[in-house]
C-alpha cells in the first residue's frame, strides 16, 4: 500500500515542476531599451528595441559597423501598459523587460508629463528598478534605430555614457524618489543624436548626453546646456571624470585640472525668514595640461591655479542656479529635503509654499579646490625655459 | 507527553528566528514607514517589550508547571471547561494565522515571481514539504532550522554589503520629527510578529535543558529585533520615506544591486531566502497547531492529526480572503488588536491565575 | 457545488485516509474520531468557494475595527 502512495507522490513531481512559469530564452523578446513619445489624442506612442539573437551569433566579425543586432518595433494606446498589449500582436515572442536598462521620454511625452508612465515601470515587476531613465531631444524612438558603430546598439551606448558619469545618472528608483519627494522637481538626462558623418551613413550614428531636462510636478519645464549642466552636478556632487580648464587671470593660455575628488557640503539656514543655503565644495585634482607659462613646481603659481579652478567652478555653478533656480524655478538640488531635515518645524509651516521661497534662496558658495599633483612634468612643455615665469 | 523528541534550548533560540523574521522583513518595513515614516527604525524597540513580556511570561508559567504546554496547564488554572476552552482558541488562532501567513509566503512568490502559477500550487506544495517535517516531529524542525540558520541569514547580510554605496544616511534625519507618537503607531502592527513568541509555551516542554530556556528566548527576541531595525534602517537609507509604498521593500532592493555591471539581480537568491525562512515558520506554526490539537482532543499520537490540519490550513489560507489588498487591510486593521488580547493579555491573566493558586502550596513546601 | 472540486478534494481526503490507514488501526477509538472529524471538517468547508465568503478574519476584523478606526484617525 505505502508503495503505490510513495509511487503516485513521485509520479506527482512530474507535474510540480514548475511548468506554469517556465520560460524559455527562445520565446522572449528581450528588450533592451524603450522609448516612450507622445503621440495624438492623449495617446502615447511606444518603440521597444529588440535584441535579435541570431544576428549576434551569424553576424560575429563579418559585419563590423552596426549590422542589425536589434530591430525596433511601435504601438500607440493609451498607456504603456496598453501600448504593449497591442505591441505584443506584431511581435512572435513574448516581450520580456528583465533586460531593459534603459528608458528614454520624447521630449513632447516630458512636457505631457511623465507621472502615469512612470506608474508602470515602478508596479510591473518585470521593469527593473535600476534601468537608467532619459529624456531625448524631439522624439525617443529615434534614438533606438540607430547602429552606432562602438556599442553594439544604441541603448548600450547612453547607458555606458550615464555609468561614466558625463551626464546626470538617473535610475527609476531615484526618478520616483524626486517625483514623489518634497521638492516637487526632478532633472533627467537629456539625449540627442550626433549629426552622422555624411547623408549616405544616416543611421549609423550615436546618441549622445547634451545637458538636463528639468522637471517641475512631474511635467518637463526646460532644459539646460552641457556646461550648466555641470554646474548641476557640482551641486548635486556628482561629478567624476570631467576636466576643468580654467583661464588665468593676466595670464595668457589655459590650464586643465583632472578632479579626482570632491566633496560637497549642504549647509542651510533660516535667518530672520531668509533661507539661505551654503554649498560648501572641496575638490583636489592633479594639472593634465599647462598651456601658460608658469612654472608647476612653484607653490605660489599652483596658488594662482587654485584660484582659478576655484572661479571656474564657481562660475558654473551659478550659471546653473540662474538658470535652475531663477528661471525654471525647479528645485533640482533637492534644497527643500536639507531644509526638512535640519527645519522640519519651519518645513512644516512653509512647504505649502515652497514654489515662491526656493526662487528666493540665497545661495552662497563657499568652494575650495586644491591641485595636488603637477602632473608628469612641472614646467611647461612646449617652450624654451627663458620664457618660463617664474613670478 | 506526546512529543518523544527534545531539542536544546539552542535550538528553540535558533529555530523562533525565522519563525518571526521570515515574514517580517518581507512587507513589515513598509508598514511601519507608514506610520513612523523615518522614526521607523524606533518601532521595533517598542514592539520588542512584547517579545520579552510573552518570552517572560510563558517562561514563568513553564516554571510553575514543567511539564506541560499551553494546552495542558490551562485546564489546571481555570479549570476544565474554561481550559479547554482557552486551547481551543489557541488551536483555531494558529490555524488562522498559519493559513494567512502561507498565503502571504504565496502572494509573495506569485506576485513577484511565478506569475503564472496558480496560488493554489504554491501553498499546497509548500503544505506538502511542512506535513513531512512537522510528522518527523520537534527534532526534526529544530534540526532544519539550524540547517537553513546560515542560508538565511548569510545572503541577507551579503546584500546589505553590495547596498553600501547606495545608501544614503542623511535620510535618517530629522530625527524623531512629530515627537515619539508616529513610532509608537508603527509598533502597533509588528509587535504582532514579536508576540508569536507566545509559541515558546507551546515549546518549553519540550527543551532537553529548560533551565537556559530563558536565556536562549529572550536572545532570540534580541537578535530578531536587531534584525528588524537593521533592514527598517537599510530600506530607509536606500528609498528615503517612499519605504511606505512598496509592498516588499526588501525584495526591491535585492533587484537594486548591480555591482561591476554582472553581478546583479539577485532577487532570485532573495526569493530562495524567503522559501527557507517560510517553511522554517510555518513548519513551527503548524507544528504547534498539531500538537495544541492533540493535546486538546487528548489522542495517543500526534502524526495522524498532521494531514487533516494541513489540508485545513490550506482551507484557512483562502478563507475570507479574497485578494491581496484585503490581507493586507485585515492586518492593520483586526490583527494588532485581537492579537494583542491572545499574546498579551491573555498570557497575563493566566500567568496572574495560576501565581495566586500555586502561592498557598508554594509557602507550605518552603516550610 | 462544483463537482470538479468536490471529487478532487474527495480525491484527496481518500488518499490521506489510505496514507494514515495502516497505522490508525491499532490506535484507540479516540484517535479514530479526532482524525475523521478533522477530515470531515476540511471536506465540507472545501465544498465552499471560501475566497468569496466571510471567514473567521472577517468577523473578528468586524469586532475590532472600531479599535483600528481609532489609530487611523
Amino acid at each position: 500500500m505505502k508503495r503505490i502512495l510513495l509511487t503516485l507522490l513521485m509520479m506527482s513531481l512530474l507535474f510540480l515542476g514548475g511548468c506554469w512559469d517556465r520560460t524559455e530564452i527562445n520565446d522572449l523578446a528581450i528588450i533592451t531599451g524603450a522609448a516612450i513619445d507622445a503621440a495624438d489624442d492623449n495617446q502615447i506612442e511606444l518603440s521597444v528595441q529588440v535584441f535579435i539573437p541570431r544576428a549576434l551569433s551569424a553576424g560575429r566579425g563579418s559585419t563590423s559597423s552596426g549590422g542589425n543586432l536589434t530591430l525596433v518595433k511601435s504601438a500607440k494606446g493609451a498607456s504603456i501598459a496598453d501600448a504593449i498589449a497591442l505591441l505584443q500582436t506584431k511581435i512572435p515572442r513574448k516581450i520580456f523587460w528583465g533586460h531593459c536598462e534603459v528608458f528614454i521620454f520624447g521630449e513632447d511625452m516630458a512636457k505631457r508629463g511623465i507621472a502615469e508612465e512612470m506608474d508602470f515601470l515602478v508596479r510591473h515587476p518585470q521593469p527593473r528598478e535600476r534601468a537608467y531613465m532619459f529624456v531625448s531631444k524631439g522624439k525617443a524612438a529615434k534614438t533606438l534605430e540607430l547602429r552606432p558603430e562602438l556599442e553594439r546598439y544604441s541603448s548600450e551606448v547612453i547607458r555606458e555614457m550615464s555609468d561614466m558619469h558625463i551626464g546626470m545618472l538617473v535610475t527609476i528608483i531615484q526618478l520616483k524618489e524626486m517625483l514623489r519627494g518634497k521638492s516637487n522637481a526632478a532633472a533627467l538626462p537629456l539625449i540627442d543624436v550626433m549629426p552622422p558623418p555624411n547623408e549616405a551613413k544616416g543611421l549609423e550614428t550615436a546618441p549622445y548626453i547634451m545637458g538636463t531636462a528639468v522637471f517641475r510636478k512631474g511635467k518637463m519645464v526646460g532644459e539646460i546646456n552641457e556646461k550648466a549642466t555641470r554646474g548641476v552636478m557640482w551641486i548635486r556632487g556628482e561629478v567624476e571624470r570631467y576636466t576643468v580648464t580654467a583661464k588665468l587671470k593676466n595670464v595668457q593660455g589655459t590650464v586643465s585640472l583632472n578632479p579626482i575628488h570632491s566633496d560637497i557640503k549642504f549647509i542651510p539656514s533660516i535667518r530672520n525668514g531668509q533661507w539661505q543655503m551654503t554649498i560648501k565644495a572641496k575638490t583636489e585634482g592633479d594639472v593634465v595640461q599647462n598651456g601658460t607659462n608658469l612654472d608647476m613646481s612653484n607653490p605660489e603659481m599652483i596658488k594662482l591655479v587654485e584660484k582659478a579652478f576655484q572661479q571656474d567652478i564657481e562660475d558654473r555653478i551659478e550659471l546653473a542656479l540662474k538658470q535652475v533656480q531663477h528661471e525654471m524655478k525647479a528645485d533640482i538640488f533637492d534644497f527643500a529635503t536639507d531644509f526638512y531635515r535640519e527645519y522640519p518645524q519651519e518645513w512644516k509651516a512653509a512647504k505649502n509654499n515652497w514654489d515662491e521661497i526656493f526662487p528666493n534662496v540665497k545661495v552662497i558658495t563657499d568652494i575650495h579646490a586644491y591641485v595636488r599633483r603637477p602632473g608628469l612634468v612641472t614646467l611647461p612643455g612646449g617652450i624654451p625655459e627663458e620664457e618660463v615665469r617664474e613670478k | 507527553m506526546l512529543e518523544k523528541g527534545k531539542i536544546s534550548a539552542f535550538q528553540m533560540g535558533v529555530m523562533m528566528y525565522p519563525t518571526i523574521i521570515a515574514t517580517a522583513i518581507l512587507s513589515l518595513p513598509a508598514t511601519m514607514a507608514t506610520y513612523a515614516h523615518n522614526d521607523l527604525w524606533l518601532s521595533p524597540i517598542w514592539a520588542s517589550f512584547a517579545g520579552f513580556l510573552t518570552v517572560y511570561v510563558s517562561h514563568r508559567l513553564h516554571q510553575y508547571y514543567p511539564q506541560q504546554t499551553l494546552i495542558e496547564y490551562s485546564c489546571q488554572i481555570v479549570g476544565l471547561i474554561p481550559g479547554k476552552l482557552i486551547g481551543f482558541l489557541y488551536c483555531f488562532l494558529y490555524l488562522m494565522w498559519t493559513g494567512q501567513i502561507v498565503r502571504n509566503y504565496a502572494e509573495f512568490v506569485v506576485g513577484a515571481f511565478l506569475f503564472n502559477t496558480p496560488i493554489v500550487v504554491v501553498i499546497a506544495s509548500m503544505i506538502l514539504v511542512c506535513v513531512f517535517a512537522v510528522r518527523g516531529g520537534i527534532e526534526v524542525i529544530g534540526r532544519a532550522a539550524l540547517l537553513f540558520m546560515p542560508l538565511f541569514v548569510l545572503p541577507l547580510c551579503l546584500m546589505v554589503l553590495l547596498l553600501l554605496p547606495d545608501l544614503d544616511w542623511q535620510n535618517f534625519f530629522p530625527v524623531l520629527e512629530n515627537g515619539i507618537v508616529p513610532s509608537l503607531k508603527g509598533a502597533v502592527v509588528p509587535h504582532i510578529w514579536l508576540g508569536e513568541f507566545w509559541l515558546t509555551a507551546f515549546l518549553f516542554p519540550l527543551l532537553a535543558d529548560s533551565s537556559k530556556g530563558r536565556k536562549w528566548g529572550m536572545l532570540s527576541v534580541l537578535a530578531v529585533t536587531i534584525t528588524m531595525i537593521a533592514t527598517n534602517l537599510f530600506s530607509l537609507f536606500l528609498f528615503g520615506s517612499d519605504v511606505s509604498s512598496m509592498l516588499y521593500p526588501l525584495m526591491i532592493a535585492s533587484r537594486y544591486v548591480s555591482i561591476a555591471d554582472f553581478f546583479e539581480n539577485l532577487e532570485s537568491v532573495v526569493m530562495a531566502v524567503w522559501v527557507l525562512g517560510a517553511f522554517v515558520k510555518i513548519s513551527v506554526f503548524f507544528y504547534v497547531i498539531v500538537l495544541g490539537s492533540a493535546q486538546l482532543m487528548e489522542v495517543t499520537d500526534y502524526r495522524p492529526l498532521v494531514w487533516p490540519i494541513g489540508f485545513l490550513i490550506v482551507l484557512f489560507s483562502f478563507w475570507g480572503i479574497p485578494n491581496m489588498i484585503v490581507f493586507n487591510y485585515l492586518d492593520e486593521t483586526s490583527l494588532p488588536y485581537y492579537g494583542f488580547f491572545m499574546q498579551i493579555l491573555l498570557p497575563l491573566l493566566l500567568l496572574l491565575i495560576a501565581k495566586l493558586r500555586n502561592k498557598p502550596q508554594r509557602m507550605k513546601s518552603a516550610a | 457545488m462544483r463537482w470538479g472540486v468536490t471529487l478532487g478534494v474527495t480525491l484527496l481526503v481518500l488518499l490521506i485516509i489510505l496514507f494514515e490507514l495502516p497505522a490508525l488501526r491499532q490506535k484507540p477509538l479516540r484517535d479514530k474520531i479526532a482524525f475523521f472529524s478533522l477530515l470531515l471538517c476540511g471536506w465540507v468547508l472545501a465544498q465552499f468557494d471560501l475566497p468569496n465568503m466571510a471567514g473567521p478574519v472577517t468577523w473578528l476584523n468586524e469586532l475590532f475595527k472600531p479599535w483600528g478606526n481609532l489609530m487611523k484617525k
